[in-house]
Formats: structure tokens, C-alpha cells, sequence
């Protein structure tokens, strides 16, 4: 697995210094985020408040495509293979910047993947996506080695004049190279992954200009449909809180809280990075995988449930080799 | 690869509006040193060719979409307007309701939206609570829909699947450069429902795939406007051209990539349709614009091959007409 994101770091402080009608204390109470980063310059969005978005892309100092690869060439360096071998691509990027060559392409390009390419995106379930998606095809039809990335530069789209969603999001990327013919650290035992769209327009990212949402209603149905996953995990296999690990969406400090609380997980073992890059959409929670992979237990499960726009959800349980 | 899955329904929708060939050249006139009359002989673009558009035309004859990001504000039609009329024709053409589906798959990236995905909010017009989520990509994009619903365990599937492609590039043209890609892209949306359990519609008895070198002859920035390099899609062009030489076709019906159908139509025998010049290439739904239109004819054909440009491959989908 691999991750990437940028080195500017947007803390508590410097939104509360916007005047935008929040305090540090406010944002560390409701949502739990300490620090979250950004490929935008703080200058700019002192100057600006990212008024247009548009420009957003033009001072950033990443892009999604680069944070792409660089978390997909850590992915592949710990896989111990070349980007040549991998026969499929998959990206998950709800903050494109090209219709052509896309992320996918140019990722495809830089890593000279000679397989297939295209995106396959649901926002910010896309781990339990991809591996659900792989996970149905038939083995002879999957290549040895299949790269799947999520990324996203979601600051681009914050209306920092609005006291909350500047205080969310981060941007970031994450990557996980899969096989079924080979053995790697994480043996996937189940994926799953679902959607109800009659309630899509919770959660937008609008092109042109801001993300928005439906924060009481996404609130509570990331909690619900978050605690309902894991209690399916645990129904259905032997998940012991103190030896395994949780890993939830990375949204929110405080709904991670009140997650591990309903279901008696010791924070301990649920691992989260949400309070110090911020909710970094589909890459959070492999990324969180990625930055603790030199510490996961032989024996041990890792339990991941996400939720996000679509509305969509999904889980993925792993047994650590 | 072998295939057993069957296409029940293929539906297809476009916008009203028409670009015009004398519109075009009107646009185009601003330019000044443009290119546009060379590349309309070069190509053999008839003089009644037209190319479909979102956009209002009013707002393109004043402004020639100089600025591209100004589009949204100008549209008579939206990328799920159109997804949502061409599932309607298919799910009508399958004999099927919306509850009936059980997954549905997207493309769009032109979207007024990045998120959620296309294959969600089409899903959410539709009324479904099923798996929804995009496979998309800038060319071909439902024929590789289709390449990886043939991959997937027949278990893993619901009885019917919603395949979807809708894109508005015109909304990224700035016409009054005079380019070429002004004069090949056109707004549409394609549909297609498919099932592996359900036997009727036709049949896709295969899919055959051949790797072509990447060119990047299409470059568009999300926020900017769409840069073709009409040199290298000729070169392209060439490439194309010597696998569709590669073996004569027994098929009925044979329809050709659609953006290079022009120049690869007279290579070949077999008798062939192409709505580009009605439609304009709309990306991942092409192909299957002209199928959706042949849509009462195709049960009788025996045998339909649909080549698929998808960048860096050539796909080639083999149909079986069946009488339901």
C-alpha cells in the first residue's frame, strides 16, 4: 500500500484567523481535526478565501495526478514489482483536473502500465469499491497484479468563507496493489459495497465551484450505516476488538468516537488519521493502512468500513498474514 | 474473450440543438489563420453534417463558447437529462421497469458535478437503491463497461445490469478557434441493459481487443478548452486503419469507431452505419448511438461487429442478432 499528500498544513488556528465565524476550540470539539493539508498556498487562502476555484488549480502545489503516483509508486516499491507489470488500473479521483489524458492515463503513462486503465469512482468508499469490484471478477480473467489509487485535492473546492467545510477537508492519495496470485501481507476475506442514490445529492462536489452536503443528514447516516457494517463483520466472523483493528471513513474525529464507542473497540485498536491530514475522501482510510503498514500483527484482522457520497458504503475485512 | 452476455435494450438521446456546418464556419471566421476548411476537405465532412449540443445557440453565436466555463450557464440539457433518456428507451426496449435493476454503471466526464458519481445520479432519477458507481474514460467507455461485466462471475451479478455513457464536449470547445475538434464533437447519451441470465435482445458472442500505441491527440483540461492535434490524430487515424484492414468482416452490419469513421468507411466492405455526421463523436457513448438507432433491425442480423476506439486499444464487440 502507499500514500501521498502535500506538505502545507492548515491548522486550527489559521481557520479561526480567517474570521470566519469559528474557533479552534469549536473545531476540535465538533469534528476532532487538529491539522489538515493542502496543496493550496495559506497566503492564497488568506488572500481569496478560494473565491474563484478555478485558480485554485493553477497555484496549487500538487495535483491529484501527482499525489497518484507517488503513493502508487510506494504501493508498488512494497509490492516489490514495476508499474510494467501491472495489467490493470483502476482511480478513484473526485477532483479531476483533465477529461483527457485523465488521472488514469497519466498515471497509466508515467508508471508504463501496458494493461488496462480506466476509472472506477463512488468518492469516498472507493477501497471498499475497488476491492469489491475485483474481488467479483473471475480469477482467470484478472491479471497477476491490479493497482488501484483514490486521490483527490478537495481544498480546491472549499468555500473558505464557510466556517465548516474549511475545516474538513485535506487533500491526499492513497494506493494498494492486489493480486490473486500472489501472497501479500493482507489477505482479503470479504468485501462489500453499496449505494443508495435517491439520496446523491447529499453529497456534491460541484465542478465549477464548492463541494456541499447535507451535514446533519450525512452525519447521521455515516454514524448508522458505519456501526451497521462493522456489527455485519462481526456477526459474520471472529473479530476480537483487542487484537484486531478498526479503521473507519476518515470524515470526522468525533463520529470515529462515537463509532468505536457503540461497539466497544479500544482506541488503542482503531487506528484514524483524520485529526492530523484531514478528511482526504476515498484515500483516507487506505492511507491510514499505508502510514501504519510496519506496524500491522501477524494474526491480527483489520476491519475497514466506509461511507460517503452516493450516498455509498462499504467494508473490507483483511487478515494479516 | 468469449461473452455470454445479452443486450436486452440499447437506448441513445441528444440534445435538440444543431451546430451547423454554416454555424461552424461562422464561429470559425474570428479565427482568422484557421485550419477549419483544410480539415473539412481533409476529412470529406459532408456539407449537411451537423454535431449535437447542450449548448443554447444564441449564447454560441455571441460568444463563440470563448469562455468555456461559462457553459453551465448556458445549456439547454445536462449530461443526466440525456443519460436518464437514453435508460429510458433501453429499460422500455427490454421490456423492463427501473425497479428491475440491479446495478447500475456510469460515464461522464464532462459532469456539472464530480460527485457523485454519473451512474448515481442516474440510479437516483431512477428511483434505485442498488450498487451504482462510474467505469469511465475518455473513449470507448461503454464498450469497456461492457469488457468488465464480461469478466465478472456470473454469480457476483444481478439479472439486470444499466450501463450508461453521457457527455456534453461541446461545453469545452471554444468555437471560435476554428479548430477541429470543433468540427467532430457532438452531445450524446447511450444506454444499454444486459443480463447473463436472461436470454433475449441480442447477444455479445465476444470481445476482441488489440493494442494500439497512445497517442495523445485529445487534450482537454477540466476548466480549459479542448486542445486536438490534428496531426496526431491522423496518425492515429493511419494506425487504426491497418487493423481494420487486418481481416475482411462476415459481419451484417459493421460499425467503425466513430470519430474515425469517416476516413476508415470507405476501407471497408461490409455495409456500415455511422451517425457522426448527425451527432458529432460523443465519446463513450458513440458507437452504440448508430446501434440504438438500427436497434428494430439488429435481431434479424446475424452476425454485428462494433469496433470501439479506447485510446490504447481497439476493442471489437461481436453481436448475434436473435429473434426474442
Amino acid at each position: 500500500m502507499g500514500h501521498a499528500q502535500p506538505t502545507t498544513v492548515i491548522t486550527n488556528k489559521f481557520i479561526e484567523d480567517l474570521g470566519v465565524g469559528t474557533t479552534a476550540a469549536w473545531i476540535e470539539e465538533k469534528i476532532g481535526i487538529l491539522t489538515r493539508v493542502t496543496s493550496l498556498p495559506l497566503e492564497y487562502i488568506v488572500e481569496t478565501k478560494n473565491s474563484d476555484p478555478r485558480k485554485a488549480t493553477a497555484v496549487a502545489s500538487t495535483s491529484p495526478y501527482e499525489l497518484g503516483l507517488k503513493a502508487s509508486q510506494m504501493a508498488l516499491e512494497r509490492a516489490g514489482i514495476k508499474g510494467s507489470e501491472v495489467g490493470l488500473l483502476i482511480v478513484n479521483c473526485c477532483t479531476p483536473k483533465f477529461i483527457a489524458p485523465t488521472e488514469f492515463q497519466k498515471i497509466a503513462t508515467a508508471l508504463n502500465v501496458t494493461g488496462s486503465a480506466y476509472n472506477v469512482f463512488t468518492a469516498c468508499p472507493a477501497f471498499a469499491l475497488h476491492l469489491d469490484f475485483i474481488n467479483s471478477f473471475r480469477r482467470e480473467n484478472l491479471p497477476k497484479y491490479v493497482l488501484c489509487v483514490s486521490t483527490a485535492t478537495l481544498t480546491h473546492h472549499v468555500n473558505y468563507n464557510d466556517r465548516t467545510d474549511g475545516a474538513i477537508w485535506g487533500d491526499g492519495a492513497a494506493a494498494w496493489v492486489v493480486s490473486t496470485q500472489k501472497n501479500g501481507r493482507l489477505n482479503l476475506v470479504y468485501s462489500s459495497f453499496m449505494s443508495d442514490p435517491t439520496r446523491c445529492d447529499a453529497v456534491v462536489v460541484d465542478t465549477f465551484k464548492y463541494f456541499r452536503q447535507d451535514g446533519r443528514a450525512v452525519r447521521n447516516f455515516s454514524v448508522m450505516q458505519t456501526v451497521k457494517l462493522v456489527k455485519q463483520l462481526e456477526d459474520r466472523f471472529d473479530i476480537n476488538w483487542e487484537r484486531d483493528i478498526f479503521i473507519g471513513h476518515q470524515a470526522n474525529k468525533t463520529m470515529l468516537d462515537q463509532i468505536i464507542n457503540n461497539r466497544e473497540i479500544p482506541s488503542s485498536n482503531h487506528w484514524y488519521n483524520v485529526d492530523r491530514v484531514g478528511n482526504q475522501a476515498g484515500a483516507g482510510a487506505p492511507a491510514v493502512i499505508s502510514e501504519n503498514w510496519d506496524k500491522i500483527k501477524s494474526g491480527s484482522k483489520i476491519a475497514v468500513a466506509v461511507v460517503g457520497a452516493g450516498l455509498s458504503w462499504g467494508s473490507a475485512l483483511f487478515e494479516v498474514v | 474473450m468469449k461473452s455470454c452476455i445479452n443486450i436486452l435494450g440499447i437506448g441513445h438521446a441528444f440534445p435538440e440543438n444543431l451546430i451547423s456546418n454554416e454555424l461552424f464556419f461562422d464561429l470559425a471566421s474570428s479565427a482568422g489563420n484557421s485550419k477549419e476548411s483544410e480539415i473539412f476537405q481533409e476529412e470529406r465532412i459532408s456539407a449537411e453534417a451537423a454535431r449535437r449540443t447542450v449548448l443554447d445557440i444564441d449564447y454560441l453565436r455571441n460568444t463563440g463558447n470563448r469562455d468555456t466555463w461559462q457553459s453551465v450557464h448556458n445549456m439547454s440539457d445536462t449530461p443526466t437529462n440525456l443519460a436518464e433518456r437514453a435508460a429510458r428507451m433501453a429499460l422500455e426496449r427490454a421490456n423492463l421497469k427501473p425497479e428491475d435493476i440491479g446495478l447500475v454503471i456510469g460515464d461522464c466526464i464532462t459532469p456539472l458535478e464530480t460527485t457523485p458519481s454519473e451512474g448515481q445520479r442516474l440510479a437516483g432519477r431512477l428511483g434505485l437503491k442498488v450498487p451504482s458507481f462510474d467505469l469511465s474514460t475518455p473513449f470507448g467507455a461503454l464498450a469497456l463497461q461492457l469488457e468488465a461485466l464480461n469478466m465478472i462471475s456470473p454469480a457476483k451479478l444481478p439479472d439486470y445490469v444499466l450501463l450508461v455513457s453521457a457527455n456534453t464536449p461541446t461545453t469545452r470547445v471554444n468555437y471560435s478557434r476554428g479548430q477541429a475538434d470543433a468540427l467532430y464533437l457532438g452531445d450524446a447519451a447511450a444506454a444499454v441493459v444486459c443480463s447473463y441470465n436472461q436470454r433475449a435482445g441480442i447477444k455479445l458472442k465476444e470481445i476482441a481487443c488489440w493494442q494500439i500505441e497512445r497517442e495523445e491527440f485529445f487534450c482537454a483540461p477540466l476548466y480549459g478548452e479542448i486542445d486536438f492535434k490534428y496531426d496526431v490524430f491522423k496518425k492515429v487515424t493511419n494506425n487504426l486503419s491497418s487493423f481494420i484492414l487486418k481481416e475482411d468482416s462476415s459481419a451484417d452490419l459493421v460499425i467503425l469507431p466513430e470519430l474515425f469513421s469517416l476516413k476508415l468507411r470507405p476501407l471497408i466492405k461490409a455495409q456500415t452505419i455511422t451517425t457522426f455526421e448527425k451527432v458529432g463523436y460523443s465519446l463513450g457513448a458513440a458507437e452504440f448511438i448508430p446501434l440504438s438507432l438500427s436497434w428494430q433491425d439488429l435481431s434479424s442480423m446475424r452476425e454485428i461487429e462494433v469496433n470501439v476506439f479506447s485510446g490504447d486499444r481497439l476493442l471489437k464487440l461481436k453481436l448475434e442478432g436473435k429473434v426474442v
